[in-house]
């Protein structure tokens, strides 16, 4: 979508002797550097309110009174507990759970997403020829 | 300098050809600054566009410095186009995000010039087309219509290219603000020895003009 708003851009580029490898690597950097900052807001974003967040939602979600049987289990950063009442399991007590591997296959699957979903509209409309992008502003 | 020889350039409407461009000959010397003057349709700009190898030509010769264009394959028309040509566009196709002085750098950033060396150009050529210092950093947007036209100029003047194709460079303008404009590509043609076409429907930027042509149904009379 960016991609094709900016078709004009790329016209221009052209133009003035810009070639497509180069403008494709450009539109790749730009999404590229913009996936990183998004993962950074969003994972500082997730630390600061997954916990308050989930807090609101587990007491909302309890009946007062109850005495729970708890499971644990969670990884790095956080834990995550279970009530069971009267044969029925209840979420209770959870906290947020940041896994390295899931920031890591995160980030993997935003990069993948971003590198393809800029480059092939990037290429696609590098390869028409400067006068066409111009006159079809 | 510049030797067209029979360009041709056809385009297919469902069963018609269009001849946009038809059988156009001339020869036009260093330094010149030459009007090609023609009604909406009349096939200026795809001139244009042949001439600065934007678009492909259906046959013909086009001939700049020695150096046929239109036999030359994609990469080296790319270089052709960074090099030896200058755009400047009616509606200024300045990059809408970045600065004025930002905009003037990317040509020579293609070339490959280190930043302080064309930052050092780039602000030189706009205080030369008389855009204030104070305006070097603003966006586009930020620009009057006649500012961002001198950035434009700017641009196309970065890489000292050959030959300056402007297409329609008043047309966007009020009168004094394109009289400004047009006697401002005129000295630059002679201080910097550029070539400089400009297609044009306005009869005053042709009565300053060294050389006028005139373009009907692609054909090309000179005046």
């Amino acid at each position: 979508m960016i991609v094709r708003e900016r078709r004009k851009e790329i016209g221009v580029l052209k133009a003035i002797g810009s070639s497509n490898i180069k403008i494709v690597t450009q539109f790749i950097s730009e999404s590229v550097s913009l996936t990183f900052l998004g993962t950074l807001v969003g994972l500082v974003a997730g630390a600061l309110l997954a916990s308050p967040i989930m807090n609101v939602l587990v007491s909302s979600s309890l009946t007062s009174g109850q005495q729970p049987e708890r499971i644990m289990g969670g990884g790095i950063g956080g834990r995550m507990g279970m009530v069971i009442m009267n044969g029925q399991s209840t979420i209770r007590n959870l906290n947020a759970v940041v896994s390295y591997n899931i920031i890591l296959y995160g980030l993997a699957a935003a990069l993948v997403i971003a590198i393809i979903g800029s480059a092939i509209p990037a290429w696609l409309i590098s390869k028409v020829r400067p006068s066409e992008v111009l006159r079809g502003e | 300098m510049l030797k067209v020889e029979n360009l041709k350039k056809q385009f297919k409407s469902g069963d018609t050809i269009i001849n946009a461009v038809d059988g156009v000959s001339l020869e036009i010397e260093e330094g010149s600054f030459v009007s090609i003057i023609g009604k909406s349709g009349s096939g200026k700009s795809t001139l244009l566009a042949l001439l600065g190898a934007l678009d492909k030509a259906t046959s013909g010769k086009i001939e700049i410095g020695g150096k046929e264009i239109t036999k030359m394959p994609d990469r080296k028309l790319i270089s052709y186009r960074r090099e030896e040509i200058g755009f400047v566009f009616q509606n200024y196709n300045l990059i809408p995000n970045i600065s004025a002085l930002e905009n003037v750098m990317i040509p020579m950033e293609l070339t490959g010039m280190p930043k302080a060396k064309r930052k050092e150009r780039a602000r030189d050529l706009l205080l030369e087309v008389d855009l204030d210092e104070n305006k070097h950093l603003r966006k586009p947007s930020r620009l009057s219509g006649g500012e961002q036209q001198r950035v434009a100029i700017a641009r196309a003047l970065a890489n000292k290219p050959k030959l300056i194709l402007a297409d329609e460079p008043t047309g966007n303008l009020d009168t004094e603000t394109g009289k400004m404009i047009d006697d401002l590509l005129k000295k630059l043609a002679k201080i910097e020895k550029t070539t400089i076409i400009a297609v044009t429907h306005d009869q005053d930027v042709a009565k300053r003009s060294d050389i006028v042509f005139h373009i009907k149904d692609g054909k090309l009379v000179k005046e």
